[in-house]
């Protein structure tokens, strides 16, 4: 089955979403919330790969960490790989450990020389122990840090030359970034190089209670904002049609209403393939 | 140290402290929440009866003095929390409700439970094949995802209570020591208030891996005791482990 759009799961939705007849849909988990012994949950995800493809979004390896991936966090990874077969895997251009402490977050850091080999060195070891090219995704940002020696699309084009990775890019961490930090979402876009994209995300973002529209946060708990679903058009034109996941971690709706966004995604790559 | 280490070590220390750096923006403020969101979520989901009694600004503010003070020590959220119990019980809202810490005790077993690993159990349709010599001569385990407890307050009784939804306002539970049997059927976890003399039972399984031996133990701590409906709880409830080939003795 050639996958389409897809649906972030949720343990709440399982019925509707073994259920659902969508063609070429597709769920994705977060591998950490997987990463367990046994259990009911566990049991949920295998029949939930029965009947549809899965994808595996990492958020914990801490790719853009000074030290190592923790090999028993890679352990765990490759295991939840080995019985789930998922068609992709996924990690943030991000960092969230330090020493022995783990912070549930994506954290930020100045994308210089020194980033760059680590980054590199860090998913090469990745993928050396999964045995499978990985896929990273750009960041939400909401600081102007100092001391870039590399903008992000050739931070990442540059990672994609040195590993073979390839990338997930979230229409709405791009319109995230660019609000909080002022840069041209569009002109984003086209630096990307295409052939590496392989996957797209979308997600709703919330308005600064304190601050307002000039400070977004990626919180995925909303629907996804029309300026979003544009640049999602400018992705498709400008880099071809990818499996696309729609995200969503907060104010859970019912399924039908996920669903909804997700035929809006699946509508627009079909089109998509029409003018090809 | 590298520019990068310092960086990272800088960062850390700057969404840890108390308050922000001076010289970092206000929107520096969504990374010092968006860590302690993780963990506040976490422990919500892991305790959510405790969450329940205390109300939630009480346990948002008790969670966010966890949080900062035990910083998870792996992505995985799971099993965050462990030490939380322990850190309820020094706390003052304790000296108000003694039983706020078994409470969460039980509800962290629950978590260990609905997590552990898999593995057949010797329910009553497995034993039905086993005749009682066979039985006196298989190597029990406890199912590796049971977990029993004795506690020094009505914990059992208060924690079903709220998850009953019932009307626990009224709720005057006789002020003893109870004992819970917390084990995992299919894709549920239930949680039974059994007495002392199946606990000590199942104790004395763990320790000893064999009934015959277990039963002894027990009768001989607890004369007079129906060890026979203690067994009977115990595998109706699946909370032992299907013996493998390993299992069977060979005296």
């Amino acid at each position: 089955m050639e996958l389409t759009a897809g649906v972030g799961f949720k343990p709440e939705h399982f019925e509707n979403a073994v259920a659902s007849p969508a063609d070429g849909l597709w769920f994705e988990v977060h591998a950490e919330n997987y990463i367990v012994e046994g259990g009911p949950r566990l049991a949920m995800l295998e029949a939930l790969r029965s009947a549809r493809p899965l994808s595996l979004h990492g958020v914990g390896l801490s790719l853009a960490g000074i030290e190592e991936p923790d090999p028993q966090h890679l352990t765990g990874l490759k295991q939840l790989i080995d019985r789930f077969e998922p068609t992709l895997v996924s990690e943030h251009l991000a960092w969230s450990r330090s020493g022995a402490d783990c912070f549930p977050d994506l954290l930020p850091f100045p994308r210089t020389n020194e980033l760059l080999d680590i980054v590199r060195r860090n998913i090469e070891i990745t993928q050396d122990r999964l045995g499978r090219r990985i896929l990273i995704e750009n960041p939400s940002l909401y600081l102007n840090l100092a001391g870039h020696d590399w903008s992000e699309t050739d931070f990442l084009g540059e990672l994609v030359r040195r590993t073979g990775c390839g990338l997930l890019i979230d229409a709405n961490n791009i319109h995230v970034s660019a609000t909080n930090l002022g840069f041209d979402s569009h002109a984003y876009i086209d630096a990307l190089p295409p052939t590496a994209v392989a996957q797209y995300h979308l997600a709703g973002h919330s308005i600064d209670p304190e601050f307002g529209a000039s400070l977004l946060i990626d919180s995925h708990d909303q629907p996804i904002a029309e300026a979003v679903w544009l640049l999602y058009e400018r992705l498709l034109e400008r880099i071809g049609r990818r499996p696309t996941l729609i995200e969503r971690d907060g104010n859970i709706p019912p399924f039908d209403e996920l669903m909804a966004e997700r035929d809006r995604a699946a509508a627009l790559l079909t089109r998509e393939l029409e003018h090809v | 140290m590298s520019e990068a280490a310092a960086f990272q070590r800088w960062f850390v220390g700057a969404i840890k402290a108390d308050r922000a750096p001076r010289q970092m923006p206000p929107s520096f403020a969504v990374y010092r929440n968006t860590w302690l969101k993780g963990l506040l979520d976490a422990l919500d989901a892991n305790y959510p009866t405790v969450a329940m009694i205390l109300g939630a600004d009480l346990f948002e503010m008790l969670s966010l003095q966890f949080a900062r003070k035990h910083p998870a020590q792996s992505p995985i959220l799971a099993l965050y929390g462990a030490e939380f119990p322990d850190f309820l019980s020094r706390q003052k809202v304790s000296d108000d409700l003694p039983y706020l810490h078994d409470v969460a005790a039980l509800e962290r077993l629950w978590t260990e439970c609905f997590f552990a690993p898999d593995r057949e159990s010797l329910g009553p349709s497995r034993i039905a094949a086993v005749t009682a010599a066979e039985m006196l001569n298989l190597r029990v385990r406890v199912h590796p995802a049971t977990r029993f407890g004795r506690f020094g307050t009505p914990a059992v009784t208060i924690w079903h209570a709220h998850r009953a939804k019932g009307d626990f306002d009224e709720l005057e539970p006789e002020w003893r020591a109870e004992h819970a049997l917390i084990t995992r059927n299919g894709m549920s976890v239930a949680v039974q208030l059994i007495d002392e003399a199946t606990h000590r039972l199942l104790e004395e399984i763990e320790a000893r891996r064999a009934i015959d031996a277990a039963i002894a133990a027990t009768a001989e701590a607890a004369p007079g005791t129906d060890l026979a409906i203690a067994l009977a709880t115990i595998i109706a409830s699946s909370a032992l482990a299907a013996p493998r080939a390993e299992d069977v003795r060979t005296w």
